[in-house]
C-alpha cells in the first residue's frame, strides 16, 4: 500500500515541478472525493496513459486575476473578442467551429485547441511554435486576424480600469506590464487541469469505472497502435507527428495552404514538413470538430482519416465505435465546466 | 606654519588612504566570483540533464508501454537553463569572443538535441505500429493468395517481407534503394489484384516503405540524441572559461598592485613633508596590504574549491560515457525483445480474462444442465434459459470473445518477431561460444564479412586473396569475432580519414605450418605511443559509443587462446596491416 501511494505522489509530482507556485489550489475538493476509489483496488501503473494529478500547484491570486483577463474583451483592438471568445470554458474550452471568427468577423486559419490541460502539453499551438503559456498569449493578442490589438494599448486600457491597477499592485511590484498579463492569463490556464475522468478513476484502480465496452475501446487503442502518439497524462500533447505518417493526407486533400506546413514554418527543416502537435485526446468528446483544419465533423470521421492515413489499416466499425466509448470516458472534471 | 602644513599634509594623507582603501573595496571583483561559479554551475546543469535526457529517450525506446510524459518533461528545465547562460555575463559581459563562441556553439549544441529528440520520438512512434503491424498484414495476404493458389504472388510478398526484415537488422543505402524500388513497383501493378487483395497489399507496401524509409532517420536521430558530444564542448568551455577567468584574476590583481605601488610612492613622497602624515599613512597601508593578501586567498581558495568540483564531476561524467556505449547496445536488444513482448503480456491478460470468463460460462451451463434435469415448469425452464443466454451475451462481449482470434494472431506475429532478433544472435553466435570443432579459415572470414558490412561505408573496395589453407581446430565463433573486431577497426580506420578510396585487403595463406591471415587498410594508421597501449582492455581511440576499448584486449585473448600470435604494422596516415597466425594441428584420422 505504502508503495502504490508513493507510486501516486510520484505520478502527481510529475508535472507539479512545472507549477513552483506556492498555493496548492485542490480544485473542487476532487481529492477527497476520489481518496476512496484510490483505495478501491489496485492502481494500473503500467498503463501508457496515466491519470491527471488531482491538484495542481498555482498561486491563486493570479488565477482571479488571470481569469478576469481571460474574459476581458479590452485586449482586442476593437474590445469585442476576449480569450473565451474562442476558448469558451463551457463548451469543452473551444468554440467548436471549423476555424474561429476573430476582430471584425476575420477567419482563422486553423482550428482552434482547446485551452483545457494546455498547461500538460510540452508546446504551445499546432507546431509547437510557443514552448510556454506565457509565450503563446502574444500571438492571439497581436494576430490581426485574431485579436488584432497592441501591447501598449491593451496596457493603458488595463491601467484606466477600476480594479486592474490594484489588483496587479497586490500581486507583481511592477504592476501592469506585458509580462505580467502574461503570466496571470497563463496561471490561469494552468489552473484548468480537467481530473477524474472515469478512465482516470479506472487507472487508479476503480476496475467498475468504465463499461466493457469502453474497456474493449481502450483495448483497441492499443492495439491498432494509437497510443504510439496519444500517451501520457494528456493522452498526447507531448511530442510531434507528421500528418500523413503512413500515408499522404494533403495529397488526397489538397489546397495545401502555409498551416498545413506544420511546423516546417517554425524550423525550415524539410524533415518538419505538415509535422503537428500531436493534440491532447482528454476533451476530446466535448471538441468537435476535429483536426488542424476542422475537416472532420465527429469522432468517427476523425477516427476514419487517422486509419487511414497515420496508421495505415483498416478496422471494422463495431470497432471504430468502441473506441469512440473509450474517447469519451477521458473527459474529466473542472468546476468552469459547470458555470 | 610648520605645525599648520603638517595638519594639512595629515588630512591629504588621510583623504588620499581613504581614497585608495575605497578604491580596493570597490575592485574587490566579489560580484564577478559569484557569476563565475553560477556560470560553471549552470554549465555542468545542462550537461548533466543532457545526459539524463539521453537516457529518459532510451528509456522509452526500450520499455513496453512507455509514454514519452517524461522526455518531454525535460524542455522546461533546459529552457530555463539555457536561457539564463544566453543572458548571463558570459554570454553578453566583456569576456573574449573566442568564450562567447564556444558557449554559443554549447546552447546551439543543445538546441539541435532538443530537435534530435523530437525526430527520434515521431520516428520511433510511427515504426513500432508498422513493425508490428508487417508480420500481421504479410501474413493475411499470404493466406489470401494462396487460398486463391496464387504461390508466385504469396511468394513474392514473403520475399518482400523477408529482406524488409533483413534490411531493418542490417540497414545499408544500396538494400535501401533496390527495396524500396522493389515496393514501388508492386504498389504501380495494385490495380491487377481484386479488391480483396489490392487493399491489404496497399497496406503492406505502405507500411514495408515506411519501416525502410524511417528505419536510416530513426537510427541517426538515436545517434544523434545518444551522442554527447555536448559533453565534450561543455567540458572544453568550463576548462577554456577557468583558463580565463585565472588569468583575468591574475591581471586585474597585477593593475591593482601597480596602482597600490603607485599610491605607496606618493604616499611616501608626502611622509617626507610630514612624518606624521607619512607613519599614518604608513599604518594605514599596511592594513591595506594584508587586506589584499588576504583577499587574494581567499579567492584562491574559492577558485580551488570550484574547480575541484568541476573536475569532480567530469570525471562522473567519464564514468557515465564507458557506460554509454553499453547502456545503448542494451537497449537496442532490450527494445527488439521487450516490444512484442509488451503486447504478448497485454494481450495474454485479455486472454487471461476471456479464459476466466469462459470457465463461468462453462459452469453455469452444468448447473443450468442439472436443474433443467429436476425442473418440469416450462415457464421456469424458459425463464432459467433466458438468463443464460443474457449470460452468453455478456460473457460475449467481455470476454471479447470476437477479438481473440486476432489478439492470437498479434501474439504469433510478436514471437515471429523475437525469433528475429533470437535468430539474429544466434548467427553472431552459431554454436556455444566454447565449442571447439575443425573449421574453415575462409567461411570464418566470409560471414565475418557480411556481419561487418554495416561498417564499411560505401565507397570502401573489400579485396580478399583466399588460399586454401588447412582446417583449423578452435572456435569458430570466438575466430569469427576475432575478424569482425579487425575488419571493424579497418573500417573505422578508413572512415575517420573521410578517404572515398578506401581498400580492405583480407589475405589467408599457409606459410611455415602456420595459417597466416592478415587484414590491411589504408586507413589513419596507428602512431607509436597508440600501438603501446592497443592490446590493452578498455583502451580506445574512437568516439564514445564507437568502440568499447574491448576489441584488440578480446582479439589476443582469443588468438592466443588457439596458440596463435597477433603481429601489427602500421604507418601513420598511410595504413595498418594486422596479422594473426594459429598453428595447424594434425586432424584425427576418421
Amino acid at each position: 500500500m505504502m508503495l502504490t501511494t508513493k507510486q501516486i505522489m510520484k505520478n502527481s509530482e510529475h508535472f507539479s515541478w512545472q507549477f513552483t507556485r506556492n498555493v496548492k489550489l485542490c480544485l473542487l475538493g476532487v481529492a477527497v472525493i476520489c481518496s476512496p476509489q484510490i483505495l478501491a483496488g489496485e492502481p494500473l501503473l503500467d498503463e501508457p496513459i496515466k491519470p491527471i494529478p488531482l491538484t495542481v500547484d498555482v498561486d491563486l491570486k493570479k488565477v482571479a486575476l488571470g481569469r478576469l483577463l481571460f474574459h476581458e474583451p479590452r485586449l482586442s483592438g476593437d474590445n469585442t473578442v476576449s480569450c473565451a471568445t474562442c476558448h469558451d470554458l463551457k463548451t469543452g474550452g473551444v468554440d467548436r467551429t471549423k476555424v474561429s471568427i476573430g476582430i471584425k468577423g476575420r477567419k482563422g486559419i486553423i482550428n482552434s485547441p482547446t485551452v483545457y490541460n494546455s498547461g500538460l502539453l510540452f508546446r504551445q499551438f499546432w507546431d509547437g511554435r510557443a514552448e510556454t503559456l506565457e509565450d503563446q498569449i502574444d500571438w492571439p493578442i497581436q494576430n490581426p486576424i485574431e485579436m488584432g490589438s497592441q501591447w501598449p494599448d491593451v496596457l493603458a486600457k488595463l491601467y484606466d480600469d477600476d480594479k486592474y491597477p490594484g489588483m496587479f499592485k497586490a500581486i507583481y511590484d511592477d504592476g501592469i506590464t506585458r509580462e505580467n498579463v502574461k503570466n496571470a492569463i497563463a496561471e490561469f490556464e494552468r489552473s484548468l487541469i480537467t481530473p477524474n475522468s472515469r478512465f482516470d478513476q479506472y487507472l487508479r484502480g476503480d476496475e467498475n469505472a468504465i463499461t466493457a465496452k469502453e474497456k474493449r475501446g481502450y483495448m483497441l487503442f492499443k492495439r491498432y497502435g494509437c497510443i504510439s502518439c496519444h500517451q501520457g497524462v494528456a493522452v498526447g500533447g507531448n511530442m510531434f507527428q507528421v500528418f500523413g505518417a503512413i500515408n499522404s493526407y494533403f495529397k488526397v486533400r489538397g489546397n495545401i495552404t502555409e498551416a498545413d506546413m506544420g511546423r516546417f514554418n517554425v524550423t525550415g527543416n524539410p524533415e518538419d514538413k505538415h509535422v503537428f502537435k500531436v493534440p491532447s485526446l482528454r476533451m476530446v468528446a466535448l471538441t468537435p470538430p476535429y483536426l488542424h483544419d476542422g475537416t472532420a465533423k465527429t469522432m468517427l470521421d476523425a477516427e476514419d482519416v487517422m486509419f487511414k492515413f497515420q496508421l495505415g489499416r483498416k478496422a471494422p466499425k463495431k470497432d471504430k465505435e468502441a473506441m469512440v466509448a473509450f474517447l469519451k470516458t477521458l473527459v474529466g472534471e473542472h468546476p468552469e465546466m459547470k458555470k | 606654519m610648520k605645525k599648520i602644513s603638517s595638519i594639512f599634509l595629515l588630512v591629504g594623507a588621510i583623504a588620499f588612504s581613504g581614497a585608495l582603501g575605497f578604491y580596493l573595496v570597490k575592485t574587490m571583483p566579489v560580484q564577478q566570483d559569484i557569476a563565475f561559479a553560477d556560470n560553471i554551475e549552470n554549465i555542468q546543469k545542462l550537461q548533466t540533464l543532457d545526459a539524463a535526457w539521453s537516457l529518459a529517450a532510451l528509456y522509452t525506446y526500450s520499455t513496453p508501454n512507455s509514454d514519452f510524459d517524461e522526455v518531454a518533461a525535460y524542455l522546461p528545465r533546459v529552457r530555463e537553463l539555457r536561457e539564463t547562460l544566453s543572458i548571463s555575463d558570459l554570454a553578453t559581459g566583456d569576456v573574449p569572443d573566442t568564450l562567447k563562441n564556444k558557449l554559443m556553439r554549447f546552447l546551439l549544441m543543445i538546441e539541435s538535441k532538443e530537435e534530435s529528440i523530437e525526430h527520434f520520438k515521431s520516428n520511433f512512434a510511427v515504426m513500432r505500429n508498422s513493425l508490428k503491424f508487417l508480420p500481421l498484414a504479410s501474413r493475411a495476404l499470404n493466406v489470401k493468395l494462396r487460398k486463391m493458389d496464387d504461390e508466385k504472388h504469396a511468394a513474392s510478398i514473403n520475399d518482400l517481407y523477408e529482406r524488409t526484415n533483413a534490411f531493418l537488422q542490417r540497414p545499408d543505402e544500396g538494400t535501401r534503394e533496390s527495396l524500396l524500388m522493389d515496393l514501388n513497383k508492386k504498389d504501380e501493378v495494385l490495380m491487377e489484384f481484386p479488391e480483396s487483395i489490392a487493399n491489404p497489399l496497399g497496406n503492406f507496401i505502405s507500411h514495408a516503405r515506411v519501416l525502410v524509409e524511417r528505419k536510416i532517420q530513426l537510427d541517426s536521430s538515436i545517434e544523434r540524441v545518444v551522442n554527447l558530444k555536448t559533453n565534450k564542448i561543455g567540458d572544453e568551455l568550463i576548462t577554456q572559461y577557468k583558463a580565463y577567468y585565472t588569468d583575468a584574476l591574475a591581471t586585474q590583481y597585477d593593475e591593482q598592485f601597480i596602482h597600490f605601488i603607485f599610491s605607496l610612492i606618493a604616499a611616501l613622497l608626502l611622509a617626507i613633508a610630514a612624518i606624521t602624515g607619512a607613519v599614518m599613512l604608513f599604518r594605514q597601508s599596511q592594513e591595506f596590504t594584508e587586506k589584499l593578501e588576504q583577499g587574494i586567498a581567499e579567492k584562491t581558495e574559492a577558485y580551488e574549491h570550484a574547480s575541484a568540483e568541476a573536475s569532480g564531476s567530469m570525471v562522473d561524467k567519464n564514468l557515465d560515457q564507458s557506460m554509454e556505449g553499453m547502456g545503448r547496445m542494451v537497449a537496442t536488444v532490450a527494445h527488439e525483445i521487450n516490444t512484442p513482448l509488451g503486447y504478448l503480456g497485454s494481450n495474454l491478460q485479455v486472454l487471461h480474462n476471456g479464459m476466466e470468463k469462459m470457465q463461468a460460462l462453462m459452469n453455469e451451463f452444468f448447473t443450468l444442465k442439472n436443474d433443467l434435469g429436476r425442473m418440469d415448469n416450462s415457464d421456469q425452464i424458459s425463464a432459467r434459459i433466458d438468463n443464460f443466454s443474457i449470460l452468453v451475451q455478456n460473457t460475449q462481449d467481455e470476454a471479447m470473445l470476437d477479438e481473440l482470434p486476432e489478439i492470437v494472431d498479434d501474439m504469433e506475429g510478436g514471437i515471429e518477431q523475437i525469433q528475429h532478433v533470437i535468430k539474429d544472435l544466434g548467427d553472431f553466435s552459431r554454436k556455444d561460444r566454447s565449442d571447439e570443432d575443425w573449421f574453415d579459415i575462409k567461411q570464418c572470414v566470409e560471414s565475418a564479412l557480411k556481419m561487418a558490412k554495416k561498417e564499411i561505408t560505401s565507397g570502401t573496395k573489400v579485396q580478399l586473396d583466399l588460399k586454401d589453407v588447412p582446417e583449423i581446430f578452435g572456435s569458430p565463433a570466438e575466430m569469427n569475432q576475432v575478424l569482425i573486431n579487425l575488419i571493424n577497426n579497418a573500417a573505422h580506420a578508413i572512415e575517420s580519414t573521410g578517404r572515398t578510396d578506401g581498400l580492405i585487403k583480407i589475405r589467408t595463406s599457409l606459410e611455415k605450418e602456420q595459417v597466416m591471415i592478415s587484414i590491411m587498410d589504408n586507413g589513419e594508421g596507428i602512431d607509436d605511443e597508440t600501438r603501446r597501449k592497443i592490446f590493452e582492455p578498455f583502451f580506445t581511440t574512437k568516439d564514445v559509443g564507437k568502440g568499447t576499448g574491448l576489441g584488440l584486449a578480446i582479439v589476443r585473448r582469443i588468438v592466443t587462446k588457439h596458440g596463435g600470435k597477433v603481429l601489427l604494422k602500421s604507418i601513420p596516415g598511410k595504413g595498418t596491416n594486422f596479422v594473426f597466425v594459429l598453428p595447424v594441428k594434425k586432424k584425427p584420422q576418421e
